[in-house]
């Protein structure tokens, strides 16, 4: 009954409920334990008397709710943007081998080293992709290189796919022309020259005879393609003097459809269908001993479950760094409410009752620990957009540095915590001797 | 409100000890009484006794209330209510104004408002209004003294208890400060007790007691 209530609710009212779930005792007890009373002085007082501990045990506490936060946060936007950079790529047909390095190597471009297919899997691919109107199907031919961007050969079609109308310029026209990601440093009519593999172990030279100009450029995608320059297929293979896909050695067309005789490969095909089961039995009858066909959807999901376990292992290091952190923070309360123990014995002296000194250690405590929460959001987002800017730097992967409702809670979580963990300190100010102190 | 004290067979012990004892002892309400005697001897026991500060066996009747017969909470409320304390070193806190200081019993008392009013007349009376925003570290030793005698009378207590409250201060600002406690104490009919070593503090009471190795003994 209730969890069907629970889920009739909005994403949204299911939050604020869950942060209102977490805020509750922390100021259910807070209170509890100040009605009656008005400490904002006197915890000014406490707060102001020894500022740069307060500091220093704030920004611990920021510091430690940051870690965990930032991690969920950075998790969730990296799987994010993988999953969106693999939205375009609904199947790919690679020869035999492992899945997660072929979909790094055609989707991320990572390259790897792989066999090619042959003409007459091509032809498959043509016949079973003429059979699902609207299927588009689109070589993926990496392995060159310019400046560390990857140069990969594939067809106007497949421009179109990844990356919509192009941001200037215009597609490719003839065997000399290319088109470039957003983030490529050519200008449109630049010229360049490929080099043979990728890497440190790239031969600068090996296709120094061949020069190519810049005729478009793509719109961002927020994936590693904005790195990379796209010749046609035609042209990878001409560079490679394995000719042009067509019986006629001249000719210059460019997109196919290609003669499987003298297909000269390529490691990679993407095939785009709007027919779900089309998919599914492409996927079935590719998936063969001379063919491996995948979602990279699927793959993504799993390599996701195994960065959710990593990121389980990573949270309860985080937990296990927090409640280290708090009992650091913990006993130096302890230690700095002793300090205070004479202005409480005044206080005591001048009728405070022993209700009012525990409030007030409380508030002190609950203060510098929930501060500390609330600021760990801070340090999160400014962690995540560190880390983010050098991972979508190295991987090309654009990653939102947003902080989501999961951050919230954690730090709300951990405000009330630190609410319980507050009740300590407190409880341990009313042990010392009043007269002692008084006599100082 | 005025309050006599009354003291039968009082004892104070710790670990097994008597710290102090004081068969009999009357103070009428509205009287000065001076505590005196050799350091250690027990007088701020003594005050801390009459304070309920400290537990004690036998009887110790402010008017008609009992302290030794009370809970530790109780002996709480009787001193918010009925008693204000004046210290040596002034006890303030550092990083408040003065009359933040002065009506710092604000935080806790459920009669707040009314103490605005008594703590700015009693700063008025005792010379000290214009301190009123300056921060307690910069002070000097009277002003702070005066400060803590308005706080300790901010609530308007019947009974006064001091310990030392002139020794950290030169001799004109303690001659002053302890005049302007007696007048103000014999105007408003509290009764007062201060442990003091200062004889011109016990020139200003109507009587001295000393306490001699935790006795006490009548002047």
């Amino acid at each position: 009954m209730m969890s069907d209530l629970w889920n009739t609710l909005p994403a949204g009212a299911q939050d604020v409920a869950i942060l209102t779930a977490l805020l509750a005792p922390a100021l259910l007890l807070g209170w509890l334990i100040c009605r009656g009373f008005a400490p904002a002085a006197l915890l000014r007082s406490l707060l102001r008397r020894y500022i740069w501990t307060n500091l220093t045990f704030i920004l611990l506490v920021a510091l430690s709710v940051g870690i965990g936060a930032g991690l969920i946060a950075q998790e969730r936007g990296l799987r994010q943007a993988s999953a969106r950079v693999a939205e375009k790529f609904d199947l790919i047909v690679t020869a035999p081998g492992d899945e997660v390095a072929m979909l790094l190597a055609t989707v991320y471009l990572r390259p790897t080293d792989a066999p090619l297919l042959d003409g007459a899997i091509w032809q498959d691919l043509t016949d079973a992709a003429a059979r699902a109107p609207g299927t588009v199907i689109a070589p993926i031919a990496y392995g060159d290189s310019w400046q560390g961007h990857p140069v990969i050969g594939s067809t106007a079609d497949f421009v179109t796919h990844l990356a919509g109308d192009l941001a200037e310029g215009q597609i490719f026209t003839d065997h000399d022309s290319a088109v470039v990601g957003a983030r490529v440093p050519l200008a449109i009519g630049d010229e360049f020259a490929p080099a043979h593999g990728h890497g440190p172990a790239a031969e600068d030279d090996a296709h120094a005879h061949d020069h190519f100009h810049i005729a478009g450029r793509m719109a961002p995608t927020g994936s590693p393609w904005d790195d990379a320059i796209i010749l046609p297929v035609e042209s990878v293979w001409l560079t490679h003097g394995l000719g042009n896909g067509q019986s006629d050695a001249d000719s210059d067309a460019l997109g196919g459809p290609y003669d499987p005789q003298f297909f000269p490969g390529t490691p990679a095909v993407l095939v785009s269908t709007p027919d779900l089961s089309a998919a599914y039995g492409m996927q079935a009858a590719f998936s063969t001993d001379q063919t491996m066909a995948f979602f990279p959807g699927a793959v993504l999901a799993r390599l996701h479950g195994l960065m959710g376990d990593m990121r389980a292992i990573m949270s309860v290091l985080s937990v296990v760094t927090q409640v280290l952190v708090a009992a650091a923070v913990l006993t130096g309360l302890i230690i700095l409410s002793r300090l205070f123990a004479r202005r409480l014995a005044l206080l005591q002296a001048l009728g405070a009752p022993a209700r009012m000194i525990f409030a007030l250690i409380w508030s002190y405590a609950a203060i510098l620990l929930g501060v500390g929460s609330v600021l760990g959001l801070g340090v999160a987002l400014i962690a995540v957009r560190a880390i983010s800017a050098v991972l979508t730097a190295r991987t090309g992967l654009l990653i939102a540095p947003r902080l989501g409702w999961a951050e919230i809670h954690l730090a709300a979580a951990c405000f009330t915590l630190a609410a319980l963990v507050a009740l300590i300190p407190a409880a341990l100010s009313l042990r010392r001797p009043v007269t002692q102190e008084l006599r100082g | 409100m005025t309050l006599p004290l009354s003291i039968r067979d009082l004892q104070v012990r710790a670990k097994g000890r008597v710290l102090l004892s004081v068969p009999k002892l009357d103070l009428p309400a509205g009287s000065l009484t001076a505590i005196r005697g050799p350091s250690g001897a027990g007088k701020t026991t003594l005050l801390h006794a009459l304070a309920g500060l400290t537990p004690a066996t036998g009887r110790l009747d402010w008017g008609e209330t009992d302290l030794t017969g009370l809970s530790q909470a109780r002996r709480t409320r009787f001193r918010g209510q009925h008693i204000g304390m004046i210290f040596q070193d002034f006890l303030l806190f550092e990083e408040l104004s003065a009359r933040d200081n002065a009506i710092v019993a604000a935080a806790f008392r459920p009669d707040r408002a009314a103490l605005g009013p008594r703590v700015d007349a009693l700063m008025a009376r005792l010379g000290v209004a214009d301190l009123a925003a300056r921060r307690a570290d910069l002070l000097s030793g009277g002003e702070r003294q005066r400060i803590a005698v308005v706080r300790a009378l901010a609530h308007d207590p019947a009974i006064l208890l001091a310990d030392e409250p002139t020794a950290s201060l030169d001799r004109a600002t303690a001659d002053r400060l302890i005049g302007d406690l007696a007048r103000l104490a014999r105007e408003d009919g509290r009764t007062v007790v201060v442990v003091s070593h200062d004889e011109h503090v016990w020139a200003a009471m109507d009587r001295i007691l000393t306490v001699r190795d935790g006795r006490l003994e009548a002047a």
